[in-house]
């Protein structure tokens, strides 16, 4: 009988294990509660893969741009401002790759572990846009694919964004899968985009060449309308004659560029190119992640096509986030911060649960060199295109014509304003539409005046 | 006169607060219970007077109870009270869940209850305790078998016999028996013979279970057979080697018949089984129960229920769910609870058949609730066991008051009628 009462202890033993199990899986639950909350298959906050139940996406004027009403989820009122940040937003049926209804989704729903999903309203989404100038660039894109982005280059505030093609989440077109206009339709060109720079690439031959070559101010090119090299023939746009450095970039002249490609050497070309962080996927603060580019100078390559390198054809592609990106820190003497557009999430009772914490591009150019590059690409505009192009700015840029295979070329403006009290970078690329400047720095004077004017 | 008496003695008993502290509970009880029962029958409940009629007839009968046994019989209660607890939230969610299946429920509560007394009543004397070892172990294999033979398969296991409008588990029925026969056999302590012929029960116990593909109540049986051969034996060696030999069992049937193991194929991939019978159960218990938070959606606003077997084997996530993870957490600690109140009775039991069974039952509880909670938790392997007292459904209901019962009359205070026999009892140890 007494050994058999001591020999109870086995129960007190087998409950201490069950006990300690019970806890580990108190442990597991709260930890993985928020994850297993927002799989797209609860009902509470989700219809068939559809998100019902969430906060609102609020632009940086507190104009709705995403919200839910009676369990369903409703969008921007303009429906240009829908399809212009489409691609941002993205759709409630998972279609759209990025958007920050599934990026933000946790932010957004607000999950708590104490109220489990009670809290039906869930957290607003604070952004850094203003929807009425993507509205506009959506417009100043159209009919173009392409994408426009502006930034303010010393905080990374991304203040507008447009991506075409796109189309309205509340009349979605049956087509979307056939029509050639909305190839790539469900892509945000302006991180996922990759395209051949054309004459915008001159940034980066420029910028190489300021930090290799100790003479390169004092140095003429001779341009005859084309320039024979490795063999084979580098085209240029005009018959430039003798021009400097300045002035080839100015006039954005192939000849001379090829040449000072050449200088360079392939090495030098590559390591401009990824001092301007063009080579990198950037990892952004919207837990979004942009191409890397590539740069077609390579150890093997060819003197031809490393002249056409320097000049942003062959192989080369970037991708315009990392361009942008690129005209942030020339701007902001050398380095910058990166790009980002959702500000804070910010619950019921305004307390902020998630904050936006601007971190450094990665990218870092001498001091010096970029403040010489921002001059020339300042006399781009003063002495070249002409400043009345923007109104009252005093911008900086260059503009780019990337010739594609058997269609019409992509238009490219890559910019800044001079003037640090409007510090603002854009880029904007209007795919097979034609001459960069006419049509991206169009659609880039467009935004940056509007901006202006806003402020 | 006596009743007077006995409950002053309840309420007054010098140096104890328990009278006061168990009313404070009982009336804590009711509390929960009314505003469950209000939140079950708000809104359009078309059958709310017939709902109301149980709920209120459950809150009675629990009274009455506590009056008879508590009050009047100056008895400790606790027990009790945690599994009408767990009985009426049973009652509730199958009131939300499934509201025609109410009656049945009520019905599996109190046919539950009438044999927990008569389990305590049959058990006052001890010597007759062994006296039904033999008839009980033929109709635990007689029943089994009978199911094997009769019973058709209900989603994957055969383990259901229907007669008429009325569906029963006999593996449920049959544990009382598996425990009833393993501890009686008891007071030949050191027998062999007897050791081996339980040996031979259980082998055929667990077999015919293996064989109707109920393997989750085949480990129960198999476990609280291991927690019986160790307390009779006391040998670790044994139970190493009865394990072993179980194992290299296992392996062999696994080989042979590789589709079982498909069953458990999902383990630890639940979420890649989302979609599929492997992983769908889980996926949507570790949900809904998140969904929940602390405090839960309130009762019939999940969605946990309408997924398969919510209310049955899924029971803690739609409580978690609707009632709140505090509340389920506590519903399993309270199961943990009872384990430990079975190993301290034990301790001071009457007999050794009282130690037996009431550690074999505690045993078989916390073995059967950690296959639920756990298996539905991708913990271990989803089995499609029942919650002990919470799960919908009346072979189970009454199975765990029938457990019950082994767990209270081994405490020394269920019999008070003998108090000399207890004190001498405690003297002798």
């Amino acid at each position: 009988m007494k050994t058999i009462n001591k020999r109870t202890i086995l129960i007190i033993a087998v409950t201490a294990v069950f006990l300690a199990f019970t806890a580990l899986l108190m442990f597991s639950m709260f930890s993985h509660a928020e994850e297993y909350a927002l799989k797209t298959i609860n009902a509470h906050l989700f219809d068939n893969g559809i998100l019902i139940n969430a906060g609102d996406i609020v632009d940086s004027n507190g104009v709705k741009l995403a919200y839910t009403e009676n369990g369903e989820r409703k969008y921007a009122e303009n429906s240009d401002t829908r399809a212009a940040l489409l691609h941002i937003i993205g759709d409630d049926k998972g279609f759209i790759d990025g958007g920050i209804q599934d990026t933000f989704r946790e932010d957004l729903c607000g999950y708590n572990i104490v109220y489990g999903v009670n809290k039906t309203s869930g957290n607003t989404l604070k952004l850094t846009l203003d929807s009425k100038l993507c509205a506009s660039a959506y417009n100043a894109l159209y009919p173009y694919k392409g994408c426009i982005a502006v930034c303010n280059y010393k905080t990374g505030e991304l203040v507008c964004i447009a991506t075409s093609p796109s189309y309205d989440v509340y009349n979605k077109p049956n087509d979307l899968d056939d029509e050639e206009k909305y190839e790539g339709v469900y892509i945000n060109r302006l991180f996922g985009g990759l395209y051949t720079p054309g004459s915008t690439f001159k940034t980066v031959t420029a910028l190489g060449a300021i930090e290799n070559i100790d003479d390169i101010f004092n140095q003429t090119f001779y341009c005859s309308g084309s320039y024979s090299l490795g063999g084979g023939k580098i085209i240029c746009n005009d018959v430039h004659g003798t021009v400097t450095f300045k002035q080839a970039l100015n006039q954005s002249c192939n000849v001379a560029f090829a040449q000072i490609a050449v200088q360079l050497g392939a090495d030098n070309l590559n390591k401009a190119f990824e001092t301007a962080g063009l080579g990198i996927s950037h990892d952004t603060i919207d837990r979004l992640h942009t191409k890397s580019g590539i740069c077609a100078a390579s150890e093997s390559i060819s003197e031809n096509e490393l002249g056409w390198a320097g000049i942003g054809q062959s192989t080369t592609l970037v991708n315009p986030y990392s361009f942008l990106n690129f005209m942030c820190a020339v701007a902001n003497g050398g380095t910058s911060y990166e790009p980002y557009f959702v500000k804070s999430a910010v619950n019921g009772s305004g307390r902020a649960v998630y904050e936006a914490e601007p971190v450094s591009s990665g990218v870092s150019i001498n001091p010096s060199t970029a403040s010489t590059l921002k001059e020339l690409l300042r006399s781009n505009v003063s002495d070249y295109y002409g400043d009345y192009m923007f109104g009252g700015l005093t911008m900086c840029g260059k503009t780019g014509t990337a010739e594609i295979d058997n269609k019409q070329p992509h238009a490219w403006f890559v910019g800044f304003s001079y003037d640090d009290s409007f510090p603002y970078a854009v880029v904007a690329v209007l795919e097979n539409s034609g001459s960069g400047l006419k049509y991206a720095g169009g659609a880039a004077a467009k935004i940056m005046t509007e901006l202006y004017e806003k402020l | 006169m006596e009743t007077t008496r006995n409950a002053k003695m309840y309420f007054g008993r010098p140096g104890s607060m328990y009278g006061l502290i168990s009313l404070l509970v009982m009336l804590f009880l009711t509390v929960y219970q009314v505003i469950m029962s209000y939140c079950v029958l708000s809104g359009d409940n078309e059958h709310f007077s017939e709902l109301l009629l149980y709920f209120a007839a459950f809150i009675i009968a629990e009274w009455i109870y506590y009056f008879i046994f508590a009050v009047v019989q100056n008895r400790h209660i606790s027990l009790e009270m945690i599994s009408f607890a767990l009985s009426s939230i049973s009652l509730f969610v199958t009131a939300s869940v499934s509201p025609e299946k109410t009656g049945t429920q009520f019905i599996a509560i109190f046919a539950g209850l009438a044999v927990y007394i008569a389990m305590i009543l049959y058990m006052t004397n001890t010597t007759r305790t062994s006296a039904l070892r033999m008839p009980m172990a033929l109709a635990a294999i007689g029943l089994l078998a009978f199911t094997l033979v009769f019973a058709s398969y209900t989603h994957g296991a055969k383990n259901w016999i229907y007669i008429g409008p009325v569906s029963i588990q006999p593996s449920e029925f049959v544990k009382l028996a598996f425990i009833y026969v393993g501890a009686a056999t008891l007071d030949k302590l050191q027998s062999s013979k007897s050791l081996t012929a339980y040996v031979f029960f259980s082998v055929g116990c667990v077999g015919l279970l293996g064989l109707m593909s109920d393997f989750g109540t085949a480990l129960i049986y198999f476990a609280t057979f291991l927690i019986i051969a160790f307390l009779r034996s006391g040998d670790i060696r044994t139970i190493v080697l009865v394990c072993t030999a179980a194992l290299i069992g296992a392996i062999l049937i696994l080989t042979l018949k590789s589709y079982i193991l498909n069953r458990f194929a999902s383990y630890r991939h639940i979420w890649e089984h989302m979609y599929d019978s492997g992983g769908y159960q889980q996926t949507r218990t570790l949900i809904y129960a998140a969904s929940g938070g602390f405090f839960g959606v309130g009762i019939g606003n999940g969605h946990l229920r309408d997924v398969f077997a919510a209310s049955e084997d899924l029971i803690f996530g739609l409580i978690s769910e609707e009632l709140g993870m505090m509340t389920a957490f506590i519903i399993v600690i309270s199961l943990a609870l009872l384990a430990l109140a079975a190993a301290y009775n034990a301790k001071f039991a009457r007999s050794s058949f009282f130690t037996i069974a009431a550690c074999a039952a505690a045993g078989m509880i916390i073995v059967q609730t950690a296959l639920n909670v756990f298996g539905v938790t991708d913990f271990l392997p989803l089995t499609g066991v029942t919650l002990p007292f919470v799960s919908r459904g009346g072979s189970s209901m009454i199975c765990s008051w029938g457990l019950l019962a082994f767990i209270k009359a081994a405490d020394s205070r269920t019999y008070p009628a003998r108090p000399q026999t207890r004190l001498k009892e405690a003297r002798d140890r």
